[in-house]
């Protein structure tokens, strides 16, 4: 790779949360997406590998979590979508991400959450730090563009399905997940919709989901989701566990939160789930970055002379 | 003129600058500003004082940004006005002087007190008095709390006896301010103008103190303490004293804590050490502010206990408010005094042995910062106990190792080689613990207890390594766990260049180069990095070895076997295989980096 050195240097800056400059962000997202562009919607990874639940812009937690959990490339990394919104440093948090995903596409996987969509993100906060930060929405378009080549699942050594929000309806097979056409904006229902949207509950069958989006499925579901396409575990994030992680259905579901103190203020511990190579899980807990380490927000001082 | 030594495109630029200091777009303004200095260095002096002075003087109604990078760049400009001329500088800082924008207004003091240091003794009575004196009468406050910080600059020179009495009489007023505000800045003042006024007024300045010291607003008794000290160390103890014990008890817990943080520097200017008496009174208000009910003001007397004791101390009547520290309610009372208990044996003398129960009892307490801060500052822990050091600290170095805050775990294990340093051993328990930490749940854990390792290894020695630690790091080469093997792999990596050379050669080597051949790709390429760094021992002379004790000199007598072969037999072949062969993108990557940086040596 002839830029090499660049994504190194852009991940030197990312990890001290420094913005990167508009074009660089142009070419990190160009270099982004002929990686992502190969990627199945199931895309296949080998344990071992760490499992991540949503990080929502919270950089310096995400830090944290390699701290506890390993830099990449050291640990392999699986990241289940929700990089933005809500936090201060969505853009940081997702550029470090996809720069890592650049650097080392073998050693980090990044599948779609349902806030990596141009209309959520409008609403949630990505949009407006874009805007914030660079004074365009240029930058925001970018990354939404990449936000479309996102894979929308994972499968561990064929036994474990990492999805963000959990099974649809109208998929029973891991083929049917793979012939979806992923590159554009997420829909309003189907099966790429539901696979982004859904949560389990204790209910049989299915249920109308309260988000207005993707379904309420049951433990039965999962049985038979499993039973048919030969899995162990449906490892999925997309919705807060005070606990960090949350295990469902006899452990054939397993939920994974790793936003610690979740919009700062919900007091939560967060998790990362670690498959060791036969598929052994144990779970890292960990709290919010201590104060100390944290560089507290600042007003963008351009930003502040033509308002 | 001088600027006819500047290149036409040095000039150019200067020009390019000018015009911008009058450009439209305020951020252009900003940074045309911050180049004043140069500007004024092509103008040369006599332009700069004509013409870019005055038109700085006519700008001062800018936005704040401009303002500041304008009063900075003014500070520094009385070098380039010409010898004699520093005070045309004192017209647009005047006015900066007395902006709103308090930024601005403190910089605007700063840099007058540079230009005053620059100008000309028989200037200052012309041209700063008349400055202090408009400030100092200045209707809004903004500009007399300026005033404030000019004093002392302009009554440090030497000065007329008229221009010195109409000065302390201004200050006097600005002490007596209506506004509160003034009140405080004149008051922190103070200290400062009493240091600089050669022909002190002894008597005048105790009653500006004194006032300032009963002032019915907290913010100006805060500045007290500070004055005490400046006053204490050129007047009389004996007149500031009452003041300080009156500050100990003031009704504020701000103002208290004030006295509690500088108590220490009280006691030294007041030269407590001399006096018994003054010793006494000093000490008995210390106890007041040792129990005192805000544990904000316990904390900064639990950190000034130490200092206090060595100049001030009454063993019997400090010692009760110390034990009763000790087991305060507040945690955040029990880590300053942990942080400060190892300091207090030797300034207590006689008590040391009241010392080591409190000492015990925090290596005892329920919060681990606690007990975290009494083996932080160790090299003084000793001193307390003495040669029995390690059978008290290591149980409590083992105990936090263990502790659930990972943080708490991170900072003893940096804590460790400075216990090791001071024991100058480690017994067993300790030295399997600093192998077993290398199997922490947490990745920072783990590569702290690397870097511990490595310190270890060369305080004790290569035998004391290879007897401690190699084996131990190779099994967990194998370990069932990849991020283990990675860990074992870095430890390996880390240790190669202060084992013995046989231990690098049998043992180290044979486990990294199996590695290679391991199912997980990031144990593969990890096995690559570490296989540079033996390789870079292996290289090294064999003479280079540190030789620490008689074990070591027994272990290297041994034949030196030919190691820069090895790296050509067994290392390099290994890594041109990865490079050539391994299926995995990034193996290849990192081992023919790895193969590179071996070429290059």
């Amino acid at each position: 790779m002839a830029q090499e050195s660049d994504v190194d240097l852009w991940i030197d800056k990312l990890r001290r949360c420094e913005v990167l400059g508009e074009s660089s962000v142009r070419r990190l997202c160009e270099l982004a997406k002929e990686i992502l562009v190969d990627e199945s919607n199931v895309q296949k990874i080998s344990a071992p590998v760490t499992i991540c639940g949503d990080i929502h812009g919270q950089f310096y937690d995400l830090l944290e979590l390699f701290r506890v959990g390993g830099d990449c490339p050291e640990t392999n990394y699986l990241f289940l979508g929700d990089f933005v919104d809500r936090g201060h440093y969505s853009l940081e948090t997702f550029l470090f991400l996809v720069a890592l995903k650049v650097r080392y596409p073998g050693r980090i996987t990044l599948i779609r959450g349902n806030h990596e969509s141009r209309q959520i993100t409008q609403v949630y906060g990505f949009y407006d730090e874009c805007v914030r930060k660079y004074g365009s929405a240029q930058v925001w378009k970018y990354c939404t563009e990449l936000f479309d080549f996102l894979s929308l699942s994972a499968v561990v050594d064929n036994k474990v399905l990492c999805v963000h929000g959990g099974l649809s309806p109208s998929v029973s097979t891991l083929d049917q997940i793979r012939t979806i056409d992923r590159k554009h904006e997420v829909p309003h229902d189907g099966a790429m919709c539901d696979l982004l949207w859904s949560d389990p509950e204790e209910i049989s069958g299915w249920g109308l989901s309260p988000r207005g989006a993707g379904y309420l499925f049951g433990g039965d579901v999962v049985e038979k989701f499993n039973a048919q396409n030969n899995l162990d575990l449906i490892a999925r994030a997309h919705q807060l566990v005070m606990e960090g992680h949350k295990p469902l259905f006899d452990d054939k579901l397993v939920t994974v939160w790793s936003a610690p103190n979740y919009c700062y203020r919900c007091g939560n511990v967060a998790a990362i789930l670690q498959l060791d190579a036969n598929l052994n899980r144990s779970f890292r807990i960990f709290q919010a970055a201590p104060q100390h380490v944290r560089v507290v927000p600042q007003k963008d001082p351009a930003a502040e002379y033509f308002l | 003129m001088s600027s006819f030594s500047h290149s036409g495109e040095e000039l150019a630029e200067v020009a390019v600058l000018i015009d911008q200091l009058k450009d439209e777009d305020a951020k252009v303004r900003v940074v045309a500003t911050r180049n004043l200095c140069k500007i004024a260095k092509a103008l040369g002096p006599i332009r700069t004082r004509e013409e870019l002075v005055p038109f700085v003087s006519e700008s001062t109604d800018e936005g704040d940004e401009v303002l500041l990078a304008m009063v900075d760049e003014l500070g520094k400009l009385p070098s380039f006005v010409g010898e004699r001329y520093a005070y045309v500088l004192l017209e647009p800082i005047e006015a900066l002087a007395t902006v709103e924008e308090a930024s601005v207004r403190e910089k605007a003091v700063e840099a007058a007190a540079s230009v005053a240091a620059a100008i000309d003794t028989e200037e200052v009575g012309r041209h700063l008095v008349p400055v202090v004196r408009r400030l100092a009468t200045h209707d809004w406050f903004t500009g007399r709390m300026s005033a404030c910080g000019l004093f002392a600059a302009a009554l440090g020179r030497d000065l007329g006896r008229g221009p010195r009495r109409e000065l302390r009489d201004l200050f006097g007023g600005l002490c007596r301010d209506d506004t509160p505000m003034v009140r405080r800045v004149a008051a922190s003042a103070l200290g400062g103008v009493v240091k600089a006024d050669a022909d002190l007024d002894r008597d005048r300045y105790l009653e500006l103190f004194r006032s300032l010291a009963d002032d019915d607003q907290d913010s100006v008794r805060l500045q007290t303490v500070e004055n005490c000290v400046a006053l204490a160390s050129k007047f009389d103890e004996r007149d500031v004293v009452p003041v300080v014990l009156a500050t100990a008890a003031d009704r504020s817990w701000r103002v208290r804590w004030s006295a509690a943080e500088a108590f220490p520097r009280i006691c030294e200017a007041c030269r407590a050490a001399d006096s018994p008496a003054l010793r006494a009174s000093l000490c008995s208000v210390f106890v007041d502010l040792l129990n005192d009910v805000e544990a904000e003001v316990r904390v900064a007397a639990a950190v000034a206990v130490p200092r206090v004791a060595k100049t001030c101390g009454d063993d019997d009547l400090l010692m009760p408010s110390i034990e009763a520290l000790a087991t305060d309610a507040s945690q955040q009372v029990r880590a300053a005094l942990a942080s400060a208990v190892g300091s207090l044996a030797s300034a207590v003398g006689d008590a040391r042995d009241r010392v080591l129960p409190v000492l015990l009892g925090l290596l005892r307490d329920a919060n681990s910062e606690v007990r975290l801060n009494v083996i932080s500052n160790l090299a003084s822990v000793h001193d307390v106990v003495g040669p029995d050091v390690s059978k008290i600290l290591v149980p409590a170095v083992a105990d936090l190792s263990k502790d659930a805050k990972w943080r708490v775990r991170a900072a003893v294990i940096r804590h460790v080689p400075v216990v090791a340093a001071r024991l100058g051993k480690l017994d067993d328990t300790l030295c399997t613990s600093c192998v077993a930490w290398l199997a922490d749940d947490v990745a920072a854990v783990r590569a702290l207890a690397t870097t511990n390792l490595r310190a270890l290894a060369k305080l004790f020695g290569p035998a004391w390594t290879k007897r401690v630690a190699v084996s131990r790091v190779v099994d967990m080469c194998r370990h069932r766990y990849y991020l283990r093997r990675v860990t074992a792999l870095k430890a390996c990596a880390a240790l190669a260049d202060v084992v013995p050379p046989d231990a690098l050669r049998l043992m180290l080597l044979p486990a990294v180069l199996q590695a290679t051949d391991d199912q997980v790709p990031n144990v593969r390429f990890n096995a690559a990095q570490t296989l540079y760094a033996l390789a870079l021992a292996l290289a090294r002379p064999n003479d280079d070895l540190p030789l620490r004790t008689h074990e070591d000199a027994m272990d290297t007598t041994d034949e030196p076997p030919a190691m820069l072969d090895i790296v050509g037999s067994r290392v390099i072949p290994r890594l041109d295989r990865l490079k050539a062969e391994d299926p995995d993108a990034d193996v290849r990557d990192f081992a023919k980096r790895a193969r590179d940086d071996i070429a290059s040596f």
